[in-house]
């Protein structure tokens, strides 16, 4: 892709400048600026920051998801062992 | 005293140094035409500077747009992979967002001082009778 904005003129300056005869001088060459690009990245930059933020939202839903898997389990665990328990003393 | 007739040399001469004080006189009293000119020359010097230093932030904030996609793309490599905490992925993707509104805010700024200087570029004319009329003292 090529740079949003002009590169550097290595050469001499191209054409007179315009504008009324008696303001005429050689010109010095302005650079420009492709606004478009710079959106287009603007826009692209955006994406990927949502994107990486999607990433980050499923990555806490997911671990969430385990811990509560986790927490379960233990206290299904702890029930199962307290009614082993119970049950052996009775 | 006797006035002897000029020879060719020194008429010369003369001419010479009349025309070297019309031409020390004209540029102390510049007329209003040249003044005008003088002006259009300063003001489109001026636009241009602007535009070139438009041009040179337009680049700067185009890497800098690069290098929050760079790292937005290397956190959402990291946070998959699970090698960062959430906590700091969060810190670090508001940081990038941040900076990401910063750089854009920046682009609207550089494209009117850019457009304003390629206007004025195209046209010094017509800024320098913009710029007389608001302030007549620029006349002078």
């Amino acid at each position: 892709m090529a740079p949003a904005v002009e590169e550097l003129p290595t050469g001499q300056p191209t054409g007179n400048g315009r504008g009324p005869q008696s303001y005429r001088r050689p010109a010095r060459r302005v650079r420009k600026i492709d606004f478009a690009q710079l959106d287009g990245l603007s826009t692209r930059a955006d994406q990927e920051l949502r994107e990486t933020e999607d990433a980050l939202i499923s990555f806490m839903e997911a671990q969430e998801k385990r811990d509560r898997l986790y927490v379960m389990s233990r206290d299904e665990l702890k029930k199962k062992f307290q009614f082993g328990r119970m049950g052996g003393a009775a | 005293m006797t006035s002897q007739p000029m020879d060719f040399t020194d008429y010369l001469m003369r001419q010479q140094q009349q025309a070297w004080q019309r031409s020390q006189i004209d540029k102390l009293f510049p007329s209003e035409e040249e003044r005008t000119a003088q002006l259009a020359r300063r003001i489109e010097d001026q636009a241009h500077d602007s535009a070139e230093g438009a041009a040179v932030a337009a680049s700067e904030a185009e890497e800098a747009f690069v290098d929050v996609i760079t790292e937005a793309k290397d956190l959402g490599k990291k946070i998959t992979s699970g090698v960062v905490a959430p906590d700091d992925a969060r810190r670090t993707l508001a940081e990038l967002r941040q900076r990401h509104k910063k750089i854009a805010a920046r682009i609207k700024s550089i494209k009117v001082a850019y457009e304003g200087a390629v206007k004025t570029i195209e046209d010094p004319a017509a800024r320098v009778a913009e710029l007389t009329s608001k302030f007549p003292s620029l006349r002078r």
